[in-house]
């Protein structure tokens, strides 16, 4: 599996870590932050398909991207720095 | 009092094999840094960078020289930067040059700078770096951030020798040039090596 970076280029999946589903963390602040955080920790969806997820360029420019991948074929959709 | 001088990165370590296919050397002796950009202040950076130096800060991963100093492309904003004047008047100079635009974080003695050559480098960076360094694919002043055996390093390629054969430098943490000596001195030896640079203190 191969991941284009944006700055770096397509890179092999071996520089990468991967850090899961992009969804943002819930509210702390928030009055049901319970229900929030015990959905968000355990009532994840898991489609089959396109995913949005967060991977760690470890090993390249240390930079956080966010990967638009098919879960089914593996096949990258579109990348892009987590920041921008 | 005495002058202090860099050691090797790779003390008593066997050197070589008969041949001579890769040639490499150690660059000794560099003032190294990594440097990046403050919030908003990449504008002013590259105007300093360009007035003083006279290189343009690359904005992809990219090897540029200017007036007695180099830098490397690392990341988005982030570079890596060479110097041969190791001295505490160019460290202190070059941090008053780029001032609050730019974070600088001396790495002269964490990293080592490797120089390699001959007309089989490639075939042997190819056993360990994943990535693409054929002509076509890599040219002269382009880098990468990558591996090489499972050690994150920095490759650049420089101008082609006399020979046409071309020139690569390689950066990584000085602590783990032992097992990059290992990786690259058993890809290199079937093509023969030659290290252009014994150390004194062997």
């Amino acid at each position: 599996m191969r991941i284009r970076c944006p700055y770096c280029g397509e890179r092999d999946l071996s520089e990468y870590i991967y850090h899961g589903d992009m969804a943002a963390r819930p509210d702390p602040a928030a009055p049901d932050a319970q229900r929030r955080f015990y959905e968000a920790v355990y009532l994840r969806d898991n489609p089959a398909g396109p995913h949005e997820e967060l991977w760690y360029h470890a090993n390249g420019c240390r930079g956080w991207l966010r990967v638009r991948r098919d879960t089914r074929t593996h096949e990258i959709l579109d990348t892009a720095f987590a920041g921008s | 009092m005495a002058e202090l001088s860099p050691t090797s990165a790779l003390s008593s370590v066997p050197r070589g094999a008969p041949g001579g296919g890769v040639t490499i050397m150690e660059r000794r002796g560099l003032a190294l840094m990594t440097m990046q950009a403050r919030r908003g202040q990449e504008h002013a950076l590259r105007s300093r960078i360009a007035q003083s130096c006279q290189a343009d800060l690359p904005e992809r991963p990219a090897f540029v020289t200017g007036r007695d100093i180099a830098f490397v492309g690392l990341g988005p904003q982030t570079w890596f930067v060479m110097s041969e004047a190791d001295t505490p008047a160019f460290h202190a100079s070059f941090r008053s040059l780029v001032g609050g635009t730019a974070s600088i974080s001396d790495q002269s003695g964490g990293y080592a700078v490797f120089r390699v050559g001959g007309r089989a480098t490639r075939e042997a960076l190819a056993k360990g770096f994943p990535i693409d360094l054929d002509g076509r694919a890599f040219n002269s002043g382009d880098a990468a951030t990558t591996i090489v055996s499972h050690i994150g390093a920095t490759i650049w390629r420089r101008e082609d020798a006399p020979d046409g054969s071309a020139c690569f430098e390689i950066s990584l943490f000085r602590s783990l040039a032992r097992s990059f000596w290992h990786w690259f001195s058993e890809s290199a030896a079937e093509y023969g090596l030659t290290w252009q640079d014994l150390p004194a203190d062997l």
